[in-house]
């Protein structure tokens, strides 16, 4: 029979290898106990160890460094708040270092406190992922860069123009959308859109609330071939020189793979949560003889059954295996139950219960046989691969659009060697160039495309320099030698030394867009509105005669008509002292490219008025030749506050010249002074000398320099700084101000000097007074003193009293130190009760039930007795616990938090359910609140009074239980229990409370007496009160009060 | 048939010895119990010493340790064995009338592979003692040595 035993016992051991091999999944423990660490052959083929896991730490030490602080702190929070974990890290495989993903899932067993968990190896399916994401990158390389359409539409949205490679955008030709309106051309969700755009900014125009600034939005339009592409617009609207509105410019650009890209992102975000989520394996166990099939519950899980919806038969299984898929299975089970393989392995679809097909793998092993081969039983195991199928089938097809995209992208792509040599190209490559074969192309050197070989340079420098050369526009030649303009985005591809292998290069085709930009933005029409219309006087100076002048300028110069000006000189209209300085400005910025630089002078108009302004002239090309461009400003404004300006400053002078009783000076950072006004300068003896521009040592009297030094330390660090200082008997004070420059740098230091001789002289006045005074105080201090003595009398006496109080105090401690010992008196008695006492009990109870078993003819008094020994033993034995439970309450510390006293009443009354069938009992909770206390003492406590309520309302035939708060007073809580059981004799209230104090009979209502008394403890060590009130047969209410802060 | 292991019982106290004894009795389990009844005596016995100097080879299936002995008591005697190279793979049990904490926690520290108080209702002590005999004896695969 053992032999059999062991036997089930391998073979379950070695069917959890096999499945753990085939599913790459492993299980570990570590034993808190002894640290010990066990990885099943799963774990240990996933982590690459060849031999046993020797130790914590050398698992510890696989998981790259940057995973180890997270997976660390998972640990702690798993065995301190016994919080499972589920996460994926990267480690550094033991035998050969390979990166591998590894999916870990934890749980922790406290009862034996051992940490267990199973680990997945997901390496292969996260490369799949990791894939998929960098042809998205490559993707997105190429969509961000196709070709522009540019196009035009009038306020109605009509289309007054588009550029031709609207075909390479949708497939249809400019003629067929020219004269449609932009919203026929839309879908129509996006001609919602573009109607509130155009809705919008007719509304803004009218209100004049129009910003200035391109409208971006994004539409969906359908394309010739039936399919819809997203394009990105940027849609300026153009206004005239009058501020009429034109039309709108808009720039659209296909952004359809981005767009589809993105989606698929998040599409594959949502599957790998799926995938997290459930890891769960499918075992199957098939008896031969009996057709039956054991599944686990993740079997079922996986395809979303349960258990009585698929047989256990095989048909249950061939019922839901697709069927394509049945006969290519049944072949590969057949050849292994032929004996000609090892074991099955079978990729198959399966229909779950939403009708959905899996792709499920299966692998099995018959495991049984009987003495002719024919089986008799086999294991296996079914693993959901659904999504590493779908993820193949993804790549695939991203890498067939990636080829696909790569040859009829409208952008034309290829790779060349920095030598020059063209290696690989698209269709549209040799479109765009316009050779006529593809191997023509192949023979083109790359230098040959441009139009100056310089660009070539400069573009492999740049990729060597940066990896890419991004958006640059080239001129280039077709083969036939005629202009093409190309934007051209290069990107480096360097072998593993940094060394420039290839350069891969995207062009798209940009001449229209080009000639587009060089008609608007080269149009000699718009600059002269521009300049027409200018505030400023503007005039073109050639041959020494104005050949253009604007309406501004005519108007500068006090005239009515252009023609009173044309082909004279504009040095007619200068002041004449500046004529000669001006016509020398005028010829040498002919002669030189030269910076203009603003030059005021004095017109004089038509009328003799003379205006003052400020000109810049520059050189320009007009019409051919050189000229100057004059741009004339009328400043006679600035000029006027320019002279406020400058009798600000005069009246600035006279304050300061005035300044009563004092200086202000202005010295700069070397102490040169460049400013000094006041009255008091004669005093101080300066009023015969120059001092500005001296220096402050070379002028100031010595007893001030000396002081100077000293604080000018920290005037020079930003600070300000003031001193008193007495000079031919008159008192200073001064004030030193730094001033900073606008780089923060200190320019220059002001000082006020204030004479404060007047002050000064009344505060000695006021010292004489206090003098005076003083005398009188000393007076009344002796006064004092003698009260003082008498006082002193009076405190030896309270020095008596204090001692004697002191005494006591001592005593008191003495008294302390003995409770204390009883204390462990009381510890030591406890450990003696746990022990001692409990073994005669033990005995007692052993030995009587021997001895009954021994008499066989037992009378029913002797069964009674029997009886009454157990049951006493069994009661001596609680009440032992008891004690010790209140010997041990009553030496816990306090851990205080919140406690939501609600939900702990609750919790309690749930836990009474069970007991209550049969009662009728009915619950009336009042609103309560949040306490303050130790919430596994404070349940105690409701559990105690509960149970007490439920006890003594146990013969009721109708039960009703009251909790609420009562009388709530200054910083305490009240709450009360109010039941309508037996009651009591209110003159033994006292006594309830005290260690196995019983008012009932054992009979009636079962007890130790121990209940009430532990409550008491709990509220006492929780500063609270509780009392309890009661009428025998009328039931009873026990009140408690808790403090609020604690 | 090779004699079955023996199954060593430490226990000063006459009565528990002779209730232990019954209960493993009721279930007829044939491994021989050898009783001593302090910690200085199971440790003579493990090593084979003093008066079992002459006893046969072989480690005991499990070992019962009382915590309260004379002269060394159980804690003790599980320490030594626990950190005794030799030793150290004999499954200990702690049969005791002691629930306090500190005893549980210093017992599992030591490494103790059970810890088990008496119960003091008899059938109950029957069956637990019963259920530790048919655990440590029969079920339970200890390495080899």
């Amino acid at each position: 029979m053992i032999d059999n035993l062991e036997k089930d016992k391998f073979t379950e051991h070695h069917q959890l290898e096999r499945a753990e091999e085939i599913a790459q999944i492993g299980h570990w423990e570590i034993d808190l106990n002894t640290n010990k660490v066990k990885g099943s052959k799963g774990a240990l083929r996933i982590y690459g160890f060849t031999k046993k896991i020797a130790s914590l730490e050398e698992i510890q030490s696989l998981p790259l460094p940057e995973f180890r602080p997270h997976l660390n702190n998972l640990l702690k929070n798993l065995i301190e708040r016994n919080e499972p974990y589920d996460t994926i890290f990267k480690i550094e495989r033991q035998n050969d270092g390979e990166i591998r993903y590894i999916h870990s899932v934890a749980q922790f067993d406290q009862k034996q406190n051992i940490v267990f968990g199973v680990i997945h190896d997901i390496t292969d399916k996260k490369n799949i992922e990791d894939r998929v994401k960098e042809l998205d990158n490559d993707i997105r390389f190429i969509t961000d860069n196709t070709s522009d359409v540019i196009w035009t539409m009038d306020l109605k949205g009509d289309i007054k123009y588009v550029s031709p490679s609207i075909y390479k955008l949708r497939g249809f030709r400019q003629e067929e959308v020219i004269g449609k309106n932009f919203r026929e051309i839309v879908t129509p969700q996006s001609e919602k859109v573009a109607k509130q755009l155009l809705e919008n900014f007719i509304t803004e125009m009218q209100s004049a609330k129009l910003q200035n600034e391109p409208i971006v939005e994004i539409f969906e339009q359908p394309t010739a071939d039936g399919k819809t592409i997203w394009n990105e617009s940027v849609i300026n609207p153009i206004f005239d020189d009058k501020g009429e509105f034109k039309m709108f410019l808009g720039v659209s650009r296909n952004i359809t793979d981005r767009i589809n890209a993105e989606k698929a992102i998040i599409a594959r975000e949502q599957e790998l949560m799926t995938a997290i989520e459930a890891t769960g394996l499918g075992l199957w166990d098939q008896d031969f003889e009996k057709n039956i099939i054991h599944r686990n519950l993740n079997w079922y899980k996986m395809l979303g059954y349960k258990e009585s919806e698929v047989s256990q038969k095989m048909e249950g299984w061939k019922s839901l295996i697709h069927p394509d898929d049945l006969a290519k299975a049944m072949e590969i089970a057949k050849t292994h139950e032929d004996g000609k393989s090892e074991f099955f392995s079978v990729e198959h679809r399966m229909k779950a219960k939403s009708g959905e097909w899996l792709w499920i793998h299966n692998w099995g092993k018959i495991i049984k046989r009987d003495k002719s081969g024919k089986p008799l039983r086999a294991i296996g195991v079914h693993l959901n691969n659904t999504e590493k199928k779908n993820a193949e089938k993804e790549l695939l097809e991203k890498t067939q659009k990636y080829e696909s995209l790569y040859q009829n992208i409208p952008v034309a792509l290829f790779r060349s060697t920095p030598a020059g040599n063209i290696i690989s190209y698209n269709k549209k490559a040799v479109e765009m160039y316009e050779f006529d074969s593809i191997d023509e192309f192949l023979n083109q050197p790359a230098l040959e495309f441009y139009a100056n070989s310089e660009n070539r340079n400069y573009m492999l420098e740049q990729v060597r320099t940066y990896g890419e050369l991004k958006a640059h526009a080239t001129h280039e030649k077709k083969k036939d030698g005629s202009d093409i303009w190309v934007k051209t985005d290069y990107k480096g591809i360097f072998d593993n030394e940094g060394n420039l292998i290839y350069i891969d290069c995207l062009a798209d085709d940009i001449t229209d867009k080009k000639k587009a930009e060089d008609a608007l933005i080269e149009s000699e029409e718009r600059y002269r509105m521009l300049v027409e219309k200018s505030p400023d006087g503007i005039a073109i100076h050639r041959n020494g005669k104005i050949v253009f002048i604007n309406d501004s300028a005519v108007k500068l110069l006090g005239g009515i008509d252009k023609e009173q000006f044309i082909y004279k000189s504009i040095i007619d209209h200068v002041k004449d002292e500046s004529k000669p300085s001006i016509t020398t400005k005028f010829n040498s910025f002919l002669e030189s490219n030269e910076e203009s630089i603003p030059i005021e002078v004095v017109f004089v108009q038509l009328n003799g008025h003379e205006v003052p302004v400020e000109i810049h002239a520059n050189q320009i090309e007009y019409q051919g030749g050189k000229a100057i461009q004059i741009i004339a400003r009328d400043i006679t404004d600035r000029i006027k506050s320019r002279t406020v300006l400058l009798e600000n400053e005069a009246m600035y002078k006279a304050i300061t010249e005035n300044f009563p009783k004092g200086i202000i000076s202005i010295v700069d950072r070397s102490g040169n002074f460049t400013f000094i006004e006041g009255q008091n300068i004669q005093e101080i003896g300066l009023g015969n000398v120059e001092i500005i521009g001296k220096n402050y040592k070379n002028v100031l009297p010595a007893k001030i320099i000396t002081i100077i030094h000293s604080v000018s330390a920290k005037v020079l660090k930003g600070h300000q700084a003031s001193f008193e200082v007495e000079l031919n008997g008159k008192f200073y004070t001064n004030s030193m101000v730094p001033i900073m420059d606008t780089d923060g740098q200190i320019e220059k230091i002001i000082t006020i000097t204030t004479d404060i001789s007047e002050r000064k002289i009344s505060e000695q006045m006021e010292k004489e007074m206090f003098a005076k005074l003083e005398g009188e105080v000393q007076y009344k201090m002796n006064e004092l003193n003698e009260q003082a003595g008498r006082l002193k009398e009076s405190q030896r006496a309270l020095t008596f009293l204090l001692e004697d109080v002191n005494d006591a105090r001592n005593e008191l401690v003495q008294a302390n130190k003995n409770l204390e010992a009883a204390n462990n008196d009381l510890e030591a008695f406890a450990y003696s009760v746990s022990h001692d006492l409990r073994a005669p009990l033990r005995h007692i109870d052993g030995f009587s039930q021997l001895l009954e078993n021994l008499i066989k003819d037992r009378t029913p008094d002797a069964e009674k007795y029997f009886k009454k020994i157990h049951e006493s033993s069994g009661r001596m034995h609680n009440l032992i616990n008891d004690l010790l439970s209140f010997s041990r309450l009553g030496r816990k510390k306090l851990v205080i938090s919140n406690i939501d006293l609600q939900s702990l009443i609750n919790e309690v009354i749930k836990n009474y359910e069970p007991d209550l069938t049969g009662r009728n009992v009915e619950w009336e909770i009042k609103e309560l609140p949040i306490i303050r206390g130790d919430l596994e003492l404070i349940k105690i406590v409701m559990d105690n009074l509960i149970s007490n309520a439920l006890k003594f309302t146990s013969k009721n035939n109708k039960t009703h239980i009251e909790i609420g708060t009562s009388d709530i007073q200054e910083n305490q809580i009240g709450i009360y229990i109010k039941d309508n059981g037996v009651g009591f004799d209110n003159n033994y209230a006292h006594k309830m409370f005290g260690v196995f104090e019983r008012l009932h009979n054992n009979q009636d209502f079962p007890g130790t007496g121990i209940g009430l008394a532990n409550v008491k403890r709990i509220i006492r060590s929780h500063k609270g009160t509780i009392r309890g009130e009661g009428k025998l047969n009328e039931g009873a209410t026990f009140f408690i009060t808790l403090p609020i802060n604690l | 048939m090779n004699e079955l292991p023996r199954i060593l019982l430490a226990e000063d106290n006459e009565n528990d010895v002779e209730l232990t004894l019954s209960a493993l009795e009721e279930y007829r389990l044939s491994n021989r119990v050898d009783v001593v009844t302090d910690g200085v005596e199971a440790l003579d016995y493990l090593y084979r010493q003093g008066k079992f100097a002459d006893r046969p080879e072989g480690n005991p299936v499990v070992v019962m340790l009382d915590i309260k002995m004379p002269r060394k008591d159980g804690l003790e005697v599980l320490k030594t064995i626990k950190q005794d190279p030799v030793l150290n793979t004999i499954p200990v049990v702690m049969l005791t009338s002691s629930n306090l904490d500190r005893d549980i926690l210093e017992s599992y520290t030591a490494g103790v592979n059970a810890y088990v108080v008496k119960p003091i209702d008899f059938s109950e002590f029957v069956n637990a003692v019963k259920n530790l005999g048919l655990f440590w004896a029969l079920v339970n695969t200890p390495p080899n040595g």
